[in-house]
């Protein structure tokens, strides 16, 4: 029984000593969890199917239950979500005309890598899921996860074949968001309850609960424009984001490869030259010298718009990535202006029309 | 000079392989708990599987559930759920004591009799783990998840006992 005190004590004290280093972010316990996480996955990857077969088929009992007002409900959703396709479709249209128009350089780097969830953190303290997807398959930290209602989390540790998602619920996520009405920014903070925190939020005036909320894409490793959840209310002078995800029962997950844009030469900002092509462009009149606005709104400067934008950085798109089709974005590129001619309504300029 | 009979030497690794099963048990019980069983009302439906076994293993074993086992289990869960490396070590060597404390109030006596006494090392645990994880986020964590696992593990406990049960029963036949 001494010797048991003795040990007993000396656990302890490494147990602390362990804490402290991981607190000063020791790599070598992070390499550590990576090569613990990759040798048990094809376990985890063995027993999780049937784990996650009786959950579904609990849930499936559950859904049994209230299958007619469900019914209802999905039917009256339907109706709703045909008018929004229509709208939709047409909205699309003009967009990829306008890109097209303005050559618009839509992200190209986007590409996913889908995984199965095989792993939970089982403690009542950390909120993350094992994903056997990792490095093999492109995943890298910090890459944003996503599922069928959007953001989910954050890559936050990846072996060669698994990777730990740090879902936006946990006490350490912060995300840089964006509330939809004004597009006013906030930090989405996470604090191990469903509902999450919208800190340091711009100015909450005239926000309502079922606004959207969406990310920035600031600190480039999250795509801009995914969207997070809804408006819940505020709680003690802290506004609430309700996911439309089901933490607790995500199968699978899509691991964003989003590469932020880089190449930008930050000695010269392209802007002066931009000005001078716009100058010289003005003095040769090719094309009367157009407002900012005009510029936007019109399609008939295309071509001069064209040249002006070749040598600026490139613009993101603004759709979810995680909603768009998932056709490559080079796909939508060289297919838009083809589409955006043939279908441009009658009383919008076609490109060269306008000369 | 040693003797190499095929039966010394079988039983020496028998003997051998018995000190390692509470550790094995331990380590396939954090296995156990990280599969993605999922949650009801942000409370965690994955029991804490290595408490049970740690437990019971100091009543039924204690000198082959030692210090070092627990520690062992300890971080292994912390690498696999991403803990902080050290966390669940300590919260288990907690328990490992309360357990201890207790022990010669349950020795000898069956599991469902051993019942009481998990539900105060548990409890004692839940304050632990609270106090812990708050202290090293520096900020309170929300406790209901932790007191909600932590009932749920407990109210399991007789089952996981019987199955512990049979293992030891088979392993010694």
């Amino acid at each position: 029984m001494v010797t048991h005190r003795t040990s007993m004590f000396a656990m302890v004290v490494v147990a602390c000593l362990f804490l402290l280093l991981d607190r000063a972010e020791a790599t070598v316990f992070e390499r550590a969890r990576e090569a613990a996480t990759d040798a048990v996955t094809p376990v985890l990857e063995v027993f999780s199917g049937p784990v996650s077969a009786v959950r579904e088929f609990l849930a499936g009992i559950q859904g049994y239950l209230a299958v007619h007002e469900e019914n209802a409900r999905l039917r009256e959703e339907n109706a709703r979500l045909l008018a929004w396709q229509a709208a939709a479709q047409q909205l699309q249209r003009t967009v990829d005309r306008y890109n097209a128009l303005l050559n618009v350089a839509v992200d190209p780097s986007l590409e996913y890598a889908t995984g199965r969830v095989v792993g939970d953190d089982g403690g009542p303290f950390r909120r993350t899921k094992i994903v056997n997807v990792g490095r093999h398959n492109g995943v890298e930290r910090g890459q944003a996860a996503v599922d069928e209602h959007g953001l989910i989390g954050r890559v936050v540790g990846v072996g060669n074949d698994a990777s730990r998602v740090l879902l936006v619920t946990d006490l350490n996520s912060r995300v840089p968001v964006y509330v939809e009405p004004g597009r006013r920014r906030a930090i989405l903070a996470g604090d191990n309850s469903d509902l999450l925190r919208l800190n340091y939020l711009e100015d909450d005036e005239g926000i309502e609960p079922g606004a959207r909320v969406v990310t920035t894409g600031e600190g480039g490793l999250i795509p801009p424009g995914l969207p997070v959840g809804v408006v819940a209310g505020e709680q003690g002078g802290i506004w609430r984001v309700q996911s439309a995800t089901a933490f607790d029962s995500i199968d699978y997950v899509r691991v964003l490869r989003f590469l932020f844009p880089r190449g930008i030469d930050d000695t010269d900002f392209g802007l002066p030259d931009a000005a001078e092509r716009i100058e010289q462009t003005v003095e040769e009149g090719a094309v009367e010298e157009p407002s900012q606005n005009e510029a936007a709104s019109e399609g008939n400067e295309g071509p001069a718009a064209t040249e002006v934008e070749e040598d600026s950085a490139p613009v993101l798109p603004s759709v979810s990535p995680a909603l768009a089709p998932t056709e490559p974005a080079e796909d939508l590129l060289s297919e838009a202006p083809a589409q955006a001619v043939d279908d441009a309504p009658a009383d919008v300029p076609v490109e060269g029309e306008g000369d | 000079m040693f003797s190499f009979s095929g039966s010394s030497v079988s039983s020496r690794l028998m003997r051998g392989t018995s000190v390692v099963v509470p550790t094995l048990v331990g380590l396939f019980c954090v296995l156990a708990a990280v599969m993605p069983y999922g949650a009801l009302g942000g409370i965690p439906l994955a029991p804490l599987f290595p408490l049970a076994a740690i437990f019971f293993f100091v009543l039924t074993r204690p000198d082959q559930m030692t210090p070092i086992s627990v520690f062992v289990i300890g971080l292994f869960q912390d690498l696999l759920t991403g803990s902080p490396a050290g966390l669940w070590a300590m919260v288990y060597l907690f328990a490992y004591g309360v357990t201890a404390a207790l022990r010669v109030l349950f020795v000898g006596r069956s599991a469902s009799a051993a019942w009481p006494g998990f539900l105060v090392v548990a409890g004692a645990v839940a304050i632990a783990i609270w106090a812990l994880a708050s202290l090293f986020y520096a900020q309170p964590i929300p406790p209901m998840p932790v007191a909600g696992q932590l009932m749920f593990t407990a109210a399991l406990y007789p089952v996981m006992a019987w199955v512990f049960m049979l293992f030891l029963s088979q392993e010694e036949s």
